[in-house]
């Protein structure tokens, strides 16, 4: 049948926001995700290497060596996701408007048996990757949770970094 | 997949604070994104409860997302995490609840035991013949405790000393996070000095709430075992307005505190479960009668849940969808029915005059929700047999959406059976493939809905009325039938009479091209002309459509199939 295409018009009845369909963004709220603050320093309250923040609705991030050291532990929970996890993108919500931008480092667990413990009991101390390490510093266990790249974080920024696993 | 992150330098300045999962915008917790990722899950993922969840209702429905093979579902669930590790069909444990199921929900029969966790695993059973199982992880979540500590609890007392007010009793002041407390002196409460007797000290809650038991600090001062001024024995009266008091206990002992650092709460006063709003403790003695003073390091009621929480939607929620809405709640602990208001009146609402329907479940379908407005409700909780008998929720909001989607065509793909003109039939119609074996012929319009799918994108990506995309629709009225049109036929006919609508409304945009014609829809059928004038469709602006379907004459109540067309073809 051949059809004379003489004319078009676009048309839309009424309009829904779609994302994109090739990508898939999974966020510490899925699944078997946490996320925490881990906390090895001396300030006052509840901020010791036994210290639990999973409950906590902002987390802090400080490394201050000799006074401060605070870190992030984000679990993401990717059961049955396939895609090229060495362009994922990581990104947070900074809601401290006073901040300055800096350069942190990511930083991946490697072994996957180790990758399901409890936000509610996850501390500097026990952390899989982490080392004992004297207050306000911290020490990586370097084959456990080898160093993936950097990100640039001011108020909102992201990031890409490469898949831990090989 | 886990990650660490922690700043690359050392830094004396600057501290971050980043919202987690468990902020008021769950939404904006830490992100990954994966381009170019799809799903293909072979186990249960995505279990609701979450992993490790706390506070979850003892009558929840334990739900997850299927493997994408399956066809049965086996559950485990169990109190014992070993058994329900190794747990399987040949093996139950005890822990296999529900074995071949087919839905991927399960709720438990009666209600799950308080403060226990639990743990639970789906496994995914493939359909025959192949039947392979796939395990999920094992998940596990807490149930809501018996009791709940109650907060913005106010307290007065009859007198203090300056820097030692009622208010440290109720504050936490002086303890640590294992609810230890210190011996600082600022951080508790004493009577003052020589003030008028008797000394009392008054707790005054939000609400009225059914209370289940009240844990003491006594005062905790270094040198409190020589000094003596902690309560001793006790008057504790409660009061459901402060107004009328009846006594709970005429002499309840408190014991002595430790005067140590570190010290745990040592006196645990039973409240039976009475109503109360306001409890007044007054002091008979202290712990030696050598000063006349009294003191307390701090106190903290707990309460049986026994008013509605934890709406859905959200309190203040917007743009439900009105007509998908389910109001859902938490059910107080000893409902027996629950009476639910609703109405765009607050006042209404709050007075307790607003429509109100009796419910045995913990949820509402409200019938008739209209678009654009805001809607109140508040559920009273009801049990004939208790007293009191009803105990009311607070009043919640939310806002409903200000319109229904019919097509937004953001959604169709390149694929099968996602291409747009094997939803919306044209002149041209498809070719048979797996999804449609017998394909389609079209309608014989001088319609063409769609690009061509081999060659790039099939629908418009480039001229747009917002989101990604657009549909383009080519039109040849050169020839019988001399019209041209796109149907769409819903598999589920709409109700377009319902929420409030009073009109569909269509954006259009012409090309300076075309041979002008005017566009037109039909609605089950019946057509309108579009009042603008057939140049329009040769004008490239986009044109807002509003169709008043109050004035179409068409059957609004079962919506089977609309048209977008260009032709002024009279005899259609």
């Amino acid at each position: 049948m051949y059809l004379k295409r003489t004319c078009s018009a676009c048309l839309a009845i009424l309009l829904l926001i779609a994302g994109s369909a090739a990508a898939l963004t999974v966020t510490t709220a899925q699944g078997n995700g946490a996320d925490t603050a881990l906390e090895n320093d001396g300030q006052s309250g509840n901020h010791g290497p036994t210290s639990l923040h999973g409950a906590d609705a902002s987390l802090t991030v400080r490394r201050y060596d000799g006074t401060r050291q605070k870190m992030l532990y984000l679990r993401f929970d990717l059961t049955g996701i396939e895609g090229d996890l060495t362009k994922a993108t990581l990104t947070f919500n900074v809601t401290s408007t006073a901040n300055r931008a800096r350069v942190w480092g990511v930083h991946g667990l490697v072994d996957e048996t180790l990758d399901n413990g409890s936000e509610a009991t996850i501390c500097y101390d026990n952390a899989p990757g982490l080392l004992a390490a004297a207050l306000a510093s911290y020490m990586i266990d370097a084959a456990k949770l080898p160093k993936l790249g950097t990100m640039n974080v001011g108020l909102r920024q992201e990031s890409t970094p490469p898949s831990p696993r090989s | 997949m886990t990650f660490l992150v922690i700043p690359d330098a050392t830094d004396t300045t600057a501290t971050w604070y980043v919202s987690s999962k468990e902020s008021t915008t769950p939404e904006l917790s830490p992100a990954l994104t994966i381009p170019n990722a799809r799903e293909q899950v072979l186990a249960a993922y995505q279990p609701n409860p979450a992993q490790d969840a706390q506070d979850v209702s003892r009558d929840v429905v334990l739900s997850w997302k299927p493997g994408q093979f399956a066809g049965t579902h086996n559950v485990y669930l169990g109190t014992v995490f070993d058994d329900v590790n190794a747990a399987d069909a040949a093996d139950p444990r005890g822990v296999l609840v529900s074995q071949g199921q087919d839905v991927t929900t399960y709720d438990w029969p009666g209600h799950l035991v308080l403060g226990q966790t639990y743990y639970w695993r789906v496994d995914e059973v493939n359909a025959t013949p192949d039947s392979t199982i796939y395990r999920s992880k094992v998940w596990s979540f807490t149930v809501e405790p018996y009791s709940y500590p109650i907060a913005n609890v106010i307290a007065t007392a009859s007198s203090f000393d300056t820097g030692a007010g009622p208010e440290n009793t109720v504050n936490r002041s002086g303890l640590d996070t294992q609810d230890l407390h210190s011996t600082l002196d600022k951080a508790m409460w004493i009577s003052g000095d020589g003030a008028s007797q008797p000394t009392w000290i008054q707790y005054e809650f939000n609400r009225v709430y059914r209370l289940h038991e009240m844990w003491v600090w006594n005062y905790n001062l270094s040198m409190e075992k020589a000094l003596g001024v902690g309560f001793k024995d006790v008057l504790i009266e409660y009061s459901a307005d402060g107004e009328d008091w009846i006594v709970l206990r005429d002499s309840e002992r408190f014991n002595q505190a430790t005067s140590s650092d570190g010290y745990a709460h040592n006196t645990t006063v039973p409240f039976d479960g009475v109503a109360a709003k306001c409890v007044r403790l007054t002091p008979r003695s202290n712990w030696r009668d050598v000063v006349v003073q009294y003191g307390l390091s701090e106190v903290r009621f707990y309460h049986v849940p026994a008013y509605a929480s934890e709406p859905a939607p959200a309190s203040a929620a917007a743009n439900v969808d009105p007509s998908t809405a389910v109001l859902g709640w938490r059910a107080g602990r000893e409902a027996a029915s629950h009476d639910v208001y609703i109405g765009v009146s607050a006042q209404a609402v709050t007075d307790g005059v607003a429509p109100i329907v009796t419910v045995d479940q913990a949820s509402y379908t409200p019938p008739s929700l209209g678009l654009g407005a805001t809607y109140y409700w508040k559920v009273v909780e009801v049990n004939q047999v208790e007293t009191p008998s009803a105990w009311e929720s607070d009043v919640w909001s939310f806002s409903t959406l200000t319109y229904l989607t019919v097509d937004s065509f953001e959604d169709y793909t390149n694929d099968s059976p996602n291409r747009v003109f094997q939803t919306w039939i044209d002149g041209a119609g498809f070719s048979p493939d797996d999804f449609f074996p017998a394909g389609n012929p079209g309608n014989a319009s001088g319609s063409l809905v769609g690009y061509d799918p081999t060659a790039g994108n099939i629908l418009e990506t480039g001229i747009i009325h917002g989101g990604r995309q657009a549909m383009p629709l080519y039109y040849d009225n050169g020839s019988a039938p001399r019209y041209s049109e796109a149907v769409r036929t819903f598999a589920t006919p709409q109700d377009w009479s319902k929420h409030g609508i009073t009109a569909l409304v269509l954006y259009f945009r012409g090309d300076v091209n075309n041979v002008a014609a005017p566009p037109y829809v039909k609605i089950n059928g019946t057509k309108v002309l579009y009042n603008g004038g057939a140049p329009s469709t040769a004008l490239p602006v986009w044109k807002q459509w509003n169709i008043d379907l109050a004035s179409v004459g068409a059957s609004l109540k079962s919506v089977k199939a609309l048209a977008i067309g260009v032709g002024d073809d009279l005899r259609r």
